[in-house]
């Protein structure tokens, strides 16, 4: 009796672990995140579908203090895109600790933390406070913020800049560290290697492209703050092509996303390199594609005969 | 809260401006709230648009959205023949709160642009509470003029106006609201449509005293609030749109 019990519980594990991943230490029954930004912190699209069926979210960034975020018009559509510009806008982290982490702390997922800041300090205090109350499963740094000691230009596209903040963070936590880096380098491994010499557990790749769109009746920018984050199937082929590079040159735990809008979208990010993948706004477009992608991405293994999903990780070159 | 597969079962033309579009939608909907329409599969146009409900018919379950041709989105809808699959994410937003309407309230609704459209339906709801409902509607020109004939059967009191004077009323539909206005009191004002003639609204509700909700219109990417693309300014601070909203007391904005 007690033995066929058991056998049961084996044949369960082992039908999901096809898909359940280890990532830098961030364990989840399937490799499907969600995007920091496009899914807040999970209340939203829970009245939707249940949580549980994702691997794990990364949550809306989250700040020392509460930002109220920039004027509208924060959105823009564009070809297979959309841009934005949000400016961060949340509740800081106390209240991010006291009332938006506990429920998600309630389902089976992991819970990745995106942290933004406008300074090192600004970063260690959330990093710190996130690490003191535990429950989060992992960092994910938000490294495409204006960084105000230096004019403004993002911590991401200066290696000093992000050596020190990645540093800073790391003497803070034993947790999972992902730093999601910008697009807007010349030279993606150099960013990358910066950030895994700093400490870095893994990356997410990659954050959005910056763009800009103009109203030709009114010639006026059609952001407020002229220049947004370009999103969606249109950043697809440069996000795959970061993936590669970086999985090629140091073999690390990639989170891949940009631009995936279906299953096909997300195995060339595996194949790449990317040890999970995130959606973000196909969110807006098929939010339901969350919920169906684990099974197809079974179905796609099974079709190529492979047992585990680490099977196809970076296969592009194998 | 659904994402659900329809099958479009009319979708004609009324005019050169507006088409009406109806699907069965097995979940109910209250006035004021709107549905999230993926257009196709493809990625142009690439995201969801919002429409709010016209008319909704609860014995047949049945919806209809009553939508502009202004974008590539709408004109991609338009094309779309009887039987065409669409994904409907639904019911979204809050709702017209007609909590104190009572027999004999004297309503009014306010609408234009594509800004008329969920006043049908809420006009059926305030018939159904025995108000006095009246209607002014804002056209660009009589060619564009399109009232449903249920709803002419439903309330005698709807005025036109044209910004070209070439039917009804000459002029923006908030100034013959505002000529109205001088001649009796409403209980309630509820309006929809571009954002001037709105605030033509709500300067004239401000000075009388008068209850005023405004329904709200803005571009969305989520429509659910998770994303926060579609904020306005309020009296405590950013509001979304699409969650928060789209129904706004006057109280609440800062116009």
């Amino acid at each position: 009796m007690v033995k066929k019990k058991n056998t049961q519980i084996h044949k369960y594990s082992n039908k999901k672990a096809e898909l359940s991943i280890n990532l830098a230490g961030i364990k989840m029954n399937n490799p499907v995140l969600v995007a920091s930004g496009t899914f807040n912190c999970g209340k939203e699209y829970g009245e939707l579908y249940d949580l549980n069926k994702l691997g794990g979210i990364i949550t809306k960034a989250v700040t020392a203090h509460r930002r109220t975020g920039n004027p509208p018009p924060r959105m823009a559509e564009t070809p297979a895109g959309m841009l934005n510009t949000i400016g961060l806008q949340n509740e800081g982290i106390d209240y991010f600790l006291r009332m938006q982490l506990p429920p998600l702390l309630d389902h089976d997922i992991a819970v990745i933390a995106n942290v933004a800041g406008s300074s090192i300090e600004e970063y260690v205090v959330v990093t710190k406070k996130l690490s003191r109350q535990g429950g989060v499963s992992g960092i994910e740094l938000n490294v495409s913020c204006p960084n105000v000691h230096k004019g403004g230009l993002a911590f991401g596209v200066d290696p000093k800049a992000l050596q020190d903040v990645v540093v800073a963070v790391r003497k803070e936590t034993k947790l999972p560290l992902f730093i999601k880096l910008s697009p807007n380098v010349t030279d993606i491994v150099a960013l990358a290697k910066v950030a895994l010499d700093a400490g870095a557990d893994g990356l997410s790749l990659i954050n959005t492209l910056l763009g800009m769109a103009i109203n030709i009746e009114t010639k006026k920018p059609r952001l407020s703050m002229k220049m947004g984050g370009l999103s969606g199937a249109a950043i697809k082929p440069v996000a795959v092509r970061m993936v590669y590079q970086v999985y090629k040159a140091f073999k690390c735990p990639i989170i891949g996303m940009g631009g995936i809008m279906n299953t096909e979208d997300a195995l060339e990010f595996f194949l790449a390199g990317a040890s999970a993948v995130a959606l973000g706004t196909v969110n807006f477009i098929d939010p339901m594609l969350a919920t169906r992608l684990p099974a197809e991405l079974r179905s796609y293994l099974k079709r190529q005969k492979a047992n585990s999903l680490t099977n196809i990780i970076g296969a592009v070159d194998a | 809260m659904h994402d659900i597969s329809v099958e479009i079962l009319q979708n004609t033309s009324v005019n050169d401006s507006f088409s009406l579009l109806t699907f069965k939608y097995p979940y109910p909907v209250k006035p004021g709230q709107f549905v999230h329409v993926r257009l196709n599969e493809q990625i142009d146009p690439y995201l969801r648009r919002p429409f709010s409900i016209h008319d909704y018919n609860a014995s047949k379950k049945q919806v209809t959205l009553l939508y502009k041709l202004i974008g590539k989105g709408t004109k991609y809808l338009a094309l779309q023949p009887k039987g065409t699959k669409l994904a409907v994410l639904g019911p979204l937003g809050n709702t017209f709160d007609l909590t104190k309407v009572k027999k004999g309230s004297k309503v009014t609704l306010v609408g234009g642009g594509i800004g008329f459209a969920p006043l049908f339906y809420l006009t059926k709801e305030l018939v159904k509470k025995k108000a006095d409902v009246s209607v002014f509607i804002g056209f660009k020109t009589k060619k564009e003029i399109f009232i449903d004939p249920a709803w002419k059967k439903l309330c005698k009191k709807i005025y036109i106006s044209t910004d070209d004077g070439t039917s009804g009323h000459k002029g923006f539909v908030g100034a013959c609201f505002a000529e109205q206005m001088k001649k009796t009191t409403f209980d309630q004002v509820f309006t929809c449509g571009p954002e001037l003639m709105m605030k033509h609204v709500y300067t004239l509700c401000t000075q009388a005293s008068v209850p005023l909700q405004l329904s709200l219109e803005s571009i969305m990417a989520c429509a659910l609030g998770a994303c926060m693309c579609c904020v306005t300014e309020t009296l405590h601070g950013y509001k979304k749109v699409c969650s928060d909203g789209p129904v706004f007391k006057r109280e609440e904005l800062q116009w």
